[in-house]
């Protein structure tokens, strides 16, 4: 935890609250303008002097906007993807997607359940067909004789019993999913196992879903299934964990890669290959793929054995990737919880898979990442990636979310794990950063959706709320009870729910005992409630002699509770960094004091950007807070103009642009770029103090 | 003898944008006694000279580094002390700003002009434009503040600094309304400048004495304009 050099000061409101926009009141000096123009200027043209307007537009109007292309932030956009695909609408919510099986404690006890299967899959990337043959057996808590099953889309599907007769069986299409419902002949016994032997034949369809990755592909080079389900699941999706066996068929000279103990290849009459992977831990997250891999195998810090599947020239660089691997699981194993697997495998697939996707024990992540090494360009989205990607080993395999508005669990705190990772390894908080940016600028206000919502999935920007927000959210949690506390609660949170299904406010009591503190608060207004902190702030010197103290004012129309950090440059070079807590009580502004030594050069707020907030000047142009606009203004403005979140393409359309160097306080009128325009209207502001407060 | 009309109803000096040309003043000036040599005075020619009577501005004059630095003379023709900041000496100057002091008891500001500085660097003609701000606000403090943008903008394009090396930065004159000494000075907490990176340049900010002797008649200033 960042050590602050002062105590906390909180302040009740003092004033009460002005219309938001509005301009500083009449105690303003306003500029009584007579320009004096040197004698060459007046040759090239005076700069027009924006007259202060009697009401201004104080925040951006956000569009949903395509994020710039091949821009770094189109890239982690891309890479972050992961999981957005192949889930259910809702999660436990009624409905054919209702069932669950007996598994996990949270889940109850259900009537019947899968226990195991044994898969061998057939992939035919010529015909784009996948043949599997699979060994299903079902334990019964309850006498029942009808199963109901879903897979992903399949054409035929045959059923044959314990005794080899063929048993009633009739598929229909579902939601792109196939649901295939047994009729036993008769009703099983609670407490005995059936195993029975299902044959399926699926026309696999590979073109990405949404915004999501591809489920599947059939190229030249790579050929692999991941999202689409090709085993069996007892009931709702997210909720049907069985152990298995997975027996992958290759081409001769092809290797096949996926989660769990790797083994073989068997070799068939006709020449083929088969590759055999043990999943003893109980999931429903899975995949394969084959391709002519050349295995770097290595050790975890735990002793488990990585496999690290490349091909072809990106074998050379693959101990890069699993010395980074070794380092993210020996990082988050000191924080989280030890490395939960036996095993863990990473394939490489095509860059047009979109990006990265972790079952339990696995990663699978697109081509270009298998090339990265370190001190090169790519390598710090590499490290971004594979980190939020091995975080998932953690988040949303050993802890599972239980609804879908618990989703955070898996995705937020995934990239969050990335996030604090790549910030105490690689000294940036530039994904960080990024990702606040990308939720402050793309997602309309009106389109805002908590990230604890249920309906977060159905979201068009489920990306930037539940990867972006969700894991600055988290971040802040980390900034506001430190990083001890933090790994603290995250790992009685992993001893109380690993293996197990939890929910946000599981994670919320784990974090409380951790920290000593209460976070309903935290909990409440961050991830079930919309909207970031958008504060017009005002600044003045108080005091005199040697009682001085930098009084800052907040005004939000929306007021959230949050701790900013104030630093303050003094002209002899020193800075002051202090942690000020905004607590508002009802919607009147809060004003809070800093001590300070001397007249500050500058004061700033929220310097690196830990808050999820939009700054805005209430005396427009004090960039300073020093209570008047002057030339210091001016000079702060160079500093930060030419800096954008929009940008526009070849044709003009508009994108995202996660400039990380981006500071809304300067973007005066406020179109997301600090340029011309916003100094011509500072030039309007000269002069002015900010009103008493 | 015609005595000084005090006034508080000053010339209004007023917020300036300048979009100023890039005038390399050839003239330099001679900020006091410790002022390099062979530096000439403000380009500024009385009938006969000033006289010992006259009001004078003598400043520290800079030494190795940055500075911003004062110097001045008495105008005999305008009857206006004529005063010039210079700064020089500068590295990667991005911005630089302050508050220059003054006693509105004692002088009058009547002329304020701000020259751009810092426009032209290594880039083309265009690349860069300056904006600055000067005005005396309230009375007493004039804010002064000069900065380089560049006139397009683009993600990977970041401010770039430029190198000073020695350019007058505001021009202003004053009657002068009483007898004694005067302080022309730059508010500590107010001086500023900043790198094309935003770092903090340490330049030496010099201020300077107005002096107006005794025998200088008042009365024949006219007072206020």
């Amino acid at each position: 935890m960042k050590r602050l050099t002062m105590s906390l000061f909180a302040a009740r409101a003092v004033f009460a609250s002005r219309a938001g926009g509005s301009r500083p009141s009449s105690q303003v000096v306003a500029s009584a303008v007579a320009l004096l123009l040197a004698g060459a200027s007046a040759l090239l043209g005076q700069a027009a002097v924006a007259a202060p307007a009697a009401t201004r537009q104080v925040w951006p109007v956000i569009e949903a906007l395509a994020i710039a292309p091949d821009s770094p932030g189109a890239r982690r956009f891309q890479a972050h993807h992961a999981e957005a695909i192949g889930r259910p609408a809702q999660f436990g919510q009624g409905g054919p997607w209702s069932w669950y099986a007996a598994n996990f404690s949270a889940l109850g006890t259900p009537p019947w359940a899968i226990k195991h299967q044994d898969i061998t899959v057939d992939l035919n990337a010529t015909k784009g067909t996948l043949q599997t043959k699979l060994l299903v057996t079902f334990e019964f808590n309850e006498a029942a004789d009808q199963l109901q099953l879903v897979t992903g889309a399949v054409k035929t599907a045959t059923v044959v019993g314990p005794a080899g007769a063929k048993i009633e069986s009739k598929l229909t299409a579902l939601s792109g999913m196939s649901l295939l419902a047994i009729t036993l002949p008769d009703p099983a016994t609670p407490g005995v196992n059936i195993t029975l032997e299902v044959n399926t034949l699926a026309d696999l369809d590979c073109s990405p879903e949404g915004i999501g990755l591809r489920p599947c592909g059939l190229g030249g080079t790579f050929q692999w299934v991941t999202f689409h389900r090709y085993f069996l699941q007892a009931a709702m999706m997210g909720h049907a964990p069985f152990t298995s066996d997975l027996h992958v068929l290759t081409p001769a000279g092809k290797v096949a890669g996926a989660p769990g103990l790797a083994s073989g290849p068997d070799t068939l009459p006709d020449g083929r290959l088969v590759y055999h992977f043990k999943q003893v831990e109980r999931t429903d997250n899975a995949g394969f793929a084959i391709a002519s891999y050349d295995p770097y195998i290595s050790k975890l810090a735990g002793g488990q054995p990585l496999r690290v599947y490349a091909a072809g020239k990106y074998v050379p660089y693959a101990d890069d990737l699993a010395k980074l691997v070794i380092d993210v699981t020996s990082w988050y194993g000191e924080r989280f919880a030890k490395f939960p697997w036996s095993s863990l495998n990473i394939m490489q697939l095509e860059n047009n898979f979109g990006g990265g996707y972790a079952p339990l024990s696995a990663v699978f992540m697109f081509r270009d990442v298998f090339a990265a090494q370190p001190g090169t360009g790519y390598w710090e989205e590499t490290v971004e990636l594979t980190a939020h990607e091995v975080g998932h080993q953690w988040w949303g395999n050993y802890v599972e979310p239980y609804t879908s508005g618990d989703v955070a669990l898996s995705e937020s705190l995934a990239e969050e794990s990335s996030c604090w990772y790549t910030e105490k390894t690689l000294q940036s908080r530039q994904q960080m950063i990024g990702n606040h940016l990308s939720y402050l600028y793309t997602v309309p206000g009106n389109q805002d959706i908590a990230v604890g919502s249920q309906n977060v999935y159905g979201s068009p920007h489920y990306v930037p709320v539940v990867y972006h927000k969700g894991s600055a959210v988290f971040d802040m949690l980390r900034e506001l009870i430190g990083d001890e506390a933090m790994a603290k609660g995250f790992a009685l949170y992993t001893d109380g729910f690993g293996r197990d299904y939890a929910k946000l406010n599981d994670l919320r009591l784990a974090m409380e005992q951790a920290a000593g503190v209460k976070l309903d608060w935290f909990w409440q207004q961050w991830l079930f409630k919309t909207a970031p902190i958008q504060a017009e702030v005002s600044g003045r010197l108080a005091g005199q002699g040697d009682k001085l103290a930098v009084r800052l004012r907040f005004a939000q129309a929306t007021p959230k509770r949050f701790t900013v950090a104030v630093t303050v440059d003094y002209a002899d070079g020193t800075q002051l960094v202090a942690p000020v807590e905004v607590i508002p009580q009802g919607e009147a502004p809060v004003v809070v004091e800093v001590p300070v030594k001397a007249a500050p050069v500058r004061v700033r707020l929220d310097v690196q950007r830990r808050l999820l907030r939009m700054w805005a000047t209430a005396t427009p142009g004090d960039f300073n807070l020093s209570g008047l606009v002057d030339g210091a203004d001016l000079v702060e403005m160079a500093v930060r103009h030419g800096r954008a979140v929009r940008v526009f393409g070849k044709s003009g359309q508009p994108f995202f642009y996660g400039d990380t160097s981006w500071n809304e306080l300067y973007d005066l009128q406020p179109d997301l770029r600090v340029d011309m325009t916003d100094v011509e209207t500072f030039a309007g502001w000269v002069g002015t103090e900010s009103e008493q407060f | 003898m015609k005595l000084v009309r005090r006034t508080t109803c000053s010339a209004v000096l007023a917020a300036t944008l300048l979009l100023c040309s890039c005038s390399q003043e050839s003239a330099e000036v001679a900020a006091g006694p410790a002022a390099a040599a062979g530096n000439k005075a403000d380009a500024v020619v009385a009938d006969g000279g000033p006289s010992a009577s006259d009001p004078s501005v003598q400043g520290p004059g800079h030494g190795a580094g940055g500075y911003a630095e004062i110097s001045g003379q008495w105008d005999a023709a305008s009857k206006r002390l004529k005063v010039s900041v210079w700064v020089g000496s500068i590295k990667d100057l991005l911005g630089m700003a302050a508050h220059l002091r003054y006693d509105p008891k004692a002088l009058q500001l009547t002329k304020l002009e701000l020259q751009s500085i810092a426009e032209v660097g290594d880039d083309a003609p265009g690349v860069w434009q300056s904006r600055g701000i000067a005005k005396d606000a309230p009375l007493g403090r004039i804010l002064l503040g000069s900065a380089r943008f560049r006139s397009t903008i683009a993600p990977f394009l970041f401010p770039q600094g430029a190198q000073v090396d020695r350019e007058k930065w505001v021009v202003l004159e004053f009657a002068v309304l009483e007898h004694g000494q005067t302080k022309l000075w730059f508010d500590p907490p107010s001086q500023l400048a900043r790198s094309g990176e935003g770092t903090a340049l340490s330049l030496q900010w010099l201020g300077a004495t107005v002096t107006v002797p005794q025998a200088f008649a008042l009365g024949s200033v006219g007072g206020a304009p």
